[in-house]
């Protein structure tokens, strides 16, 4: 505090936690979404590598929404109320209760994708990394119980757009993570109703289209030419997350806290954490298509296998952590407006 | 008692008459203030109970509220209380200090139980037992050493003056140091005194009426001596009365004022000549008052004629238009102008003049007692319950020969006053070799280092308190004290928001004493009692002690309970010199001290340097610490509004909302902090928040910097003192600043320990510059 | 509005004591350790020698649009239609702090437990109490907060809105009927100063 005038506020109330928790939200949507994009493209043949994507997607999406609520429990005071939720959140103005409810059903449907995509006709001779569950299912015996389950209980084809699209709401609805933040009015660095939502989201997407496509390409050694589309979308989307992050940050005005923000993201205790982040994003928009291409189009050769390989899953990652150091620092950095007493 | 004059005029009949209508009043008051005029405090029953706090031992009136197991609750302040409001009508609180004395009676750092050393170990013991081992001690003591060589010091005990009444006239312990003159502000006492003023009202001015008040060298609204002074002063400067605070510091005090002068540390000595200076010059001051109340006016006149305000401009840093205004606004507003003036003029050998030429400020313009001047207030007398009874004391220390005191000492000032600070070279030459402290620790006070050394010299040590100390850790006796809601509480006054009534203010113990704790009074009863002079002490409890205080004016604690906790006199005039002269004992009041030119001839000496009789300015470092090259900052203190001295550092409470003050509560220290201004700060790589080492030539310690404009560059304030080691704190958390002072640093005349010190002030653990 | 409840902050009158920080612990049975319903805020400006600093006693501001009400998931927070207090409900928080970001005053405390805590206008004893109080001019013996109960400098008052807008300055009042977001009317303190709650001037 020096000698402005101002009171400021103590703050500080959410950290690494929360952060953890707004990125799985988000990397499960884009993972959700991911999911139906690959289904889409290999629909027509089931042990394609498509059909591989899809599976790591869908699982990815329900492991990341279980962490998000993990993690979100875990910071409560009160988890077993955050379990609770449809007898405890009442107040359905709050973001944080309409949230709740778009990540648990989330989670129920991207629950029942992987389920079916893993089980039943989707799933049923599988191989690779991404019949992981096939493979546990088969250690404690029940294979073949579950794939009989998964095929009882899906939908025809038309049934079964009608579920996925459906979610899609709660998939793209994880942009409400970016609305938590924007409605609070006292901190600058959030206060944007449309640039942080859209931030969130298309990150949220991108996140979930590296993550999926990285898994895939490391445990099934997909080369097929999804794999440069995808990592092509990838690399779009990074690319505007960060034209969305630096609309942000120029949007934040100069009163004192978004000053004090943007002192600790330029060159203050943050800046280490935005330099690594946009090192991030920088080497994976480059180098994600680039390396896509090349193991597409060389997936045989030594180089190929043991220097574009595990480089285009480190690229894919970079993009990931990235995207995650974003809610850290937004969360790290965020600064209430002081109090003007004089 | 006879219906005879005590006090200031006030007869035991008025008392009465004014006690009788003060019932009808307070009755009504009662009321309202939602008092339970049953004050029985049964264990089982919700009730409400009274106090008078003695965090800065003031006695703001309280009304404490219990719950049903006899537990304090909250507590509340009085309206109308002398102390604890702005008067008649008006509304009483309690500030933080006092607010916290629930959180200190019930602490778990108190001292639970007494303790005796055994083996070398100090061990709990019961009462009766230590009560026994200290008579054995004392009368092993006197047959080794004899009682000329134990000291008895108090600070702000609640026995009344009972313990040294014990220890002088049935011991026969001839050693008392007085608490003010060495400690707290001997530098402005002393010549106040001799100039007429009387030393202590230099702070007393008479809010209700004044239109001027320059708050010099005090900070009224954080360090005031009870808080009708904080009320009162805020009120004056709402109804139209300028008040100028003159401090190195932005205090409270000065953020509230009209005009804040940043005046540099110990050059407050110009400031004044240069009012006179302007006064004179202008022809405002009270011809009247000077020509027939004064002496030494011509040598004043000469001494100021070229001490004008672009002269100290120059000394002070001050804007010479600044000093000629507040100059003739004083002068003008008087007599109705008074000065509030204290520690921050007192603690340096170099302010006994500085503190002469603000006094003389106020004979110049006639501005002792007289309505909104600076006031003598008056008060009402208290019995002497020995006298009730009918008791002859034995003044056994009659024809002892002190050690500590006496123009013949080599522990005494040229005056003849007890130095606190050589004590530890008396006790290293065997001339100490025990001593009692009753609420009171030297190391904090001055010469840190010495005095904690010397203490592990003493043969027989005995010591009252409530809070574990490394000081306490080494007495041979710990008597643990009762804290304030656990005992009954009575005074008298004096200072308070009835500036022309005298008042008594009491009440009884709110709530049992807490573990195994005894009131102050009641420890002297039960050691007078082991050392057989039991028949002298028939008192059962200190509550009957209190009583027989009271009997003159035919009322008792429960009777003061039942008004509230107080009762107010008779009123009083002003003017009193007129008929009853000045301080000094003489019909005027002098300007110039030449009737004591003895003391002037051995400041000369000591100084290298004339040190004349009448106002004059000297060089900070004249008599006092120089600040230099090599430590060229230089270090004053402050109290803060949170703790009164060293007494309540042992409370979270207020360690935290001083933490919260700087803005600093997030940093894993409950300390003390030295303030500095950013020029300084930066020149040596210093932040509000980093540990910084200050250093004097004799000493250093460890503390908390916090960067403020608010300071006088050049300055470093540490804020607040009692911390460190030797206090109670209950990590010795923060640093003990009277580390760097050295036993030779004091007041030559008064005693009084020098505080203004040259420091260097250094990120701890790294390189400054 | 006329009545609801409020507080009156002259900042003229504030010496920066703390005595409300302490009284409202006593009260409440709140210990030392960052949990302050009410605090003392310093607030400096300027360069040596002109230099300004201001004392500011700031609690909840028992807010008009509470935004901490519009954020609790839990519906914990609610500000009572009949004496305008707001009030938290512990039995239903859940620790989720949004209400603390939601705050432009920094009003919701968060204790050991993890649960919010903050100023209930004294409507009754303790932490998260009041919920089910009757209403405060309703009450027989209403408890006079503490804090202003307590204030030394007079600086501090506690009450019905209409009855605080009385003793405020023409220029208090205008300023608190321009904006009454928040049921706090501030006094300025002198001359070229303005005490105020505006974020949005802040930003």
């Amino acid at each position: 505090m020096s000698a402005s005038g101002y009171v400021w506020l103590e703050g500080g109330h959410w950290g690494l936690l929360t952060a953890v928790y707004l990125f799985f939200a988000t990397l499960g949507g884009g993972a959700y979404l991911a999911g139906l994009v690959a289904y889409a493209l290999g629909r027509d043949d089931r042990r394609s590598e498509p059909m591989a994507l899809a599976r790591w997607a869908f699982l990815t999406a329900v492991v990341a929404t279980g962490i998000a609520g993990i993690a979100i429990l875990a910071h409560l005071a009160r988890p077993l109320s955050g379990l609770l939720f449809p007898l405890t959140l009442t107040e359905f103005g709050s973001w944080i209760t309409r949230g709740t409810w778009i990540l648990v059903t989330l989670g129920a449907l991207a629950g029942l994708q992987a389920f079916w995509f893993h089980f039943g006709r989707l799933g049923r001779g599988a191989e690779g990394g991404s019949a992981v569950l096939r493979k546990l299912a088969a250690v404690v015996g029940v294979e073949g119980l579950l794939d009989g389950a998964a095929d009882a209980t899906r939908p025809g084809e038309t049934g079964f757009w009608i579920v996925a699209v459906l979610g899609l709401l709660p998939a793209l609805g994880t942009v409400y993570t970016g609305f938590e933040l924007a409605v609070v009015e006292t901190v600058p660095l959030w206060n944007h109703p449309t640039l942080l939502p859209a931030l969130f989201v298309v990150s949220g997407v991108a996140s979930g289209f590296a993550l999926a496509l990285a898994l895939t390409i490391a445990f099934d050694d997909a080369t097929d030419r999804l794999v440069v589309g995808f990592a092509s979308a990838v690399s779009l989307g990074l690319l505007l997350t960060g034209g969305l992050l630096w609309a942000l940050l120029n949007a934040l005005g100069d009163g004192p806290a978004a000053s004090e923000s943007m002192a600790q993201l330029d060159g203050g205790s943050l800046s280490a954490v935005v330099t690594l982040l946009a090192a991030g994003i920088v080497v994976s928009v480059v180098a994600s298509p680039i390396l896509a291409w090349l193991w597409h189009a060389r997936d045989e050769t030594t180089v190929a296998r043991w220097v574009v390989r595990p480089g285009l899953v480190a690229s894919l990652l970079f993009g990931v952590v990235a995207i995650f150091l974003i809610r850290y620092v937004l969360l790290i950095g965020a600064v209430q407006s002081p109090n003007v007493v004089f | 008692m006879s219906d005879a004059e005590r006090g200031d005029g006030i007869t035991r009949r008025s008392l009465l008459k004014t006690s009788a209508a003060g019932a009808v009043a307070a009755g009504l008051a009662g009321c309202t203030a939602g008092a339970n005029p049953s004050n029985e405090t049964i264990a089982g029953a919700a009730g409400t109970a009274y106090g008078n706090c003695w965090m800065c031992h003031k006695l703001c009136g309280m009304e404490v509220t219990l719950n049903r197991e006899g537990r304090a609750q909250e507590l509340h302040g009085i309206d109308g209380h002398p102390r604890g409001s702005a008067g008649e009508g008006t509304k009483g609180t309690l500030c933080p200090k006092g607010l916290s004395q629930l959180e200190k009676a019930y602490s778990p750092q108190r001292i639970k139980k007494p303790h005796v050393r055994k083996n070398g170990e100090l061990q709990a013991v019961s009462w009766d037992e230590a009560f026994s081992y200290a008579a054995d001690r004392f009368e092993e003591f006197e047959t080794e050493h004899g009682v000329e060589k134990f000291v008895n010091w108090e600070g702000w005990g609640t026995a009344g003056g009972l313990f040294e009444t014990f220890l002088k006239d049935f011991v026969g312990v001839p050693n008392h140091m007085p608490h003010p003159t060495p400690t707290c502000f001997g530098s402005m006492a002393v010549p106040g005194t001799l100039m007429g003023l009387g030393g202590g009202n230099i702070r007393w001015v008479d809010y209700p009426d004044t239109e001027y008040v320059l708050v010099w060298g005090r900070d009224p609204l954080e360090t005031f001596a009870g808080q009708w002074e904080a009320k009162q002063l805020l009120d004056a400067r709402d109804r139209g009365a300028t008040v100028v605070t003159i401090d190195p510091v932005l205090t409270e005090t000065a953020k509230q004022s009209d005009r804040w002068l940043p005046i540099k540390p110990r050059t407050d000595g110009a400031l004044a000549l240069a009012m006179a200076n302007v006064i004179i010059e202008e022809g405002l001051y009270d011809e009247a008052f000077v020509e027939n109340y004064t002496h030494g006016f011509e040598a004043y006149r000469e001494a100021v004629a070229d001490k004008t305000p672009e002269w100290a401009a120059e000394k002070t840093g001050l804007d010479p238009e600044a000093i000629r205004e507040v100059a003739v606004g004083f002068a003008e507003a008087a007599p109705s102008a008074g000065i509030t003036s204290w520690t921050g003029l007192g603690q340096s050998p170099d302010f006994f003049k500085g503190a002469q030429n603000v006094v003389a400020l106020l004979g110049l313009v006639g501005a002792i007692d007289r309505p909104g001047g600076n006031r003598w207030l008056g008060g009402v007398g208290l019995g002497n319950p020995f006298e009730e009874r009918g008791i002859e004391l034995p003044h056994a220390a009659k024809g002892k020969k002190p050690v500590i005191k006496g123009k013949g000492s080599d522990y005494a000032s040229m005056i003849g006053k007890p130095v606190q600070n050589k004590i530890p070279e008396a006790i290293r030459n065997g001339d100490v070799q025990g001593m009692s402290f009753y609420y009171r620790n030297p190391v904090p006070s001055g010469a840190g280092d010495e005095w904690m050394e010397a203490l592990g010299e003493l043969d027989f040590f005995v010591t009252i308190d409530a809070f574990w100390s490394d000081v306490a850790r080494e007495a041979d006796v710990i008597f643990p004290e009762a804290t304030q809601l656990e005992k009954p509480m009575l005074g008298k006054g004096g200072a308070g928001a009835y500036q022309n009534r005298g008042w008594i203010t009491g009440s009884r113990a709110a709530i049992e004493p807490q573990w195994d704790t005894k009131p102050g009074i009641e420890i002297v009863l039960g050691l007078a009692e082991a050392m057989g002079h039991g028949d002298a002490f028939p008192w059962n409890d200190a509550e009957e002690y209190l009583n027989d205080k009271l009997a003159p004016h035919d009322l008792t604690l429960e009777d003061l309970e039942k008004r509230d906790t107080y009762v107010v006199a008779g009123e009083y005039g002003y003017e009193k010199w007129k008929k009853k002269g000045f301080a000094n004992g003489s019909e005027k009041f002098w300007f110039d001290l030449d009737k004591k030119a003895k003391i002037f001839k051995g400041l000369s000496k000591k100084a290298g340097t004339e040190i004349r009789t009448e106002p004059q300015w000297i060089e900070p470092g004249t008599l006092g610490d120089a600040v230099d090259d090599e430590y060229p900052l230089e270090m004053i203190d402050a109290r803060t509004v949170y703790f009164s001295h060293g007494g309540d550092q042992a409370l979270s409470n207020p360690l935290e909302q001083l933490a919260e003050a700087m803005n600093l509560e997030e940093e894993d220290y409950r300390g003390n902090y030295v303030l500095l201004n950013p020029k300084d700060a930066e020149k040596r790589g210093i932040e509000s928040g980093d540990m910084v080492t200050i250093e004097s030539r004799n000493g250093s310690t460890e503390l908390m910097a916090k960067v403020t404009e608010g300071i006088v560059p050049g300055t470093a304030n540490v804020e607040p003192y009692g911390f460190g080691e030797g206090s109670i704190q209950p990590d010795e958390e923060g640093g003990n600043n009277m580390q760097l002072n050295a036993p030779d640093q004091y007041d030559d005349v008064s005693g009084q320990i020098d505080r203004h010190l040259g420091i260097e002030v250094r990120k701890t653990g790294g390189d400054a510059r | 509005m006329s009545q609801e409840w409020g507080f009156y902050f002259d900042a003229s009158r504030c010496i920066g004591c703390h005595a409300c920080s302490i009284a409202c612990k006593n009260r409440h049975g709140v210990e030392s350790g960052k949990v302050d319903w009410r605090r003392v805020e310093r607030a400096q400006k300027g360069e040596f020698p002109d230099v300004q600093e201001r004392n500011f006693s700031v609690s909840c501001m028992h807010c008009k649009d509470a935004p901490c009400e519009k954020v609790c998931p839990a519906d914990a927070i609610k500000k009572r239609d009949s004496d305008g207090i707001v009030v938290v409900d512990r039995e239903a928080c859940i620790g989720c702090h949004y209400c603390g970001w939601a705050c432009p005053y920094g009003a919701p405390q968060y204790d050991e437990k993890g649960l919010m805590q903050k100023c209930n206008l004294c409507l009754d004893k303790g932490p998260g109490s009041g919920v089910d109080a009757p209403p405060k001019q309703e009450q027989e013996d209403p408890l006079t907060p503490a804090c202003a109960d307590e204030c030394v400098g007079d600086a501090l008052h506690a009450g019905p809105i209409e009855d605080l807008l009385d003793m405020a300055s023409e220029d208090a009042q205008n300023r608190f009927l321009q904006d009454d977001q928040c049921h706090v009317i501030v006094e300025s303190a002198g001359e070229g100063s303005e005490t105020g709650n505006e974020t949005e001037t802040a930003d």
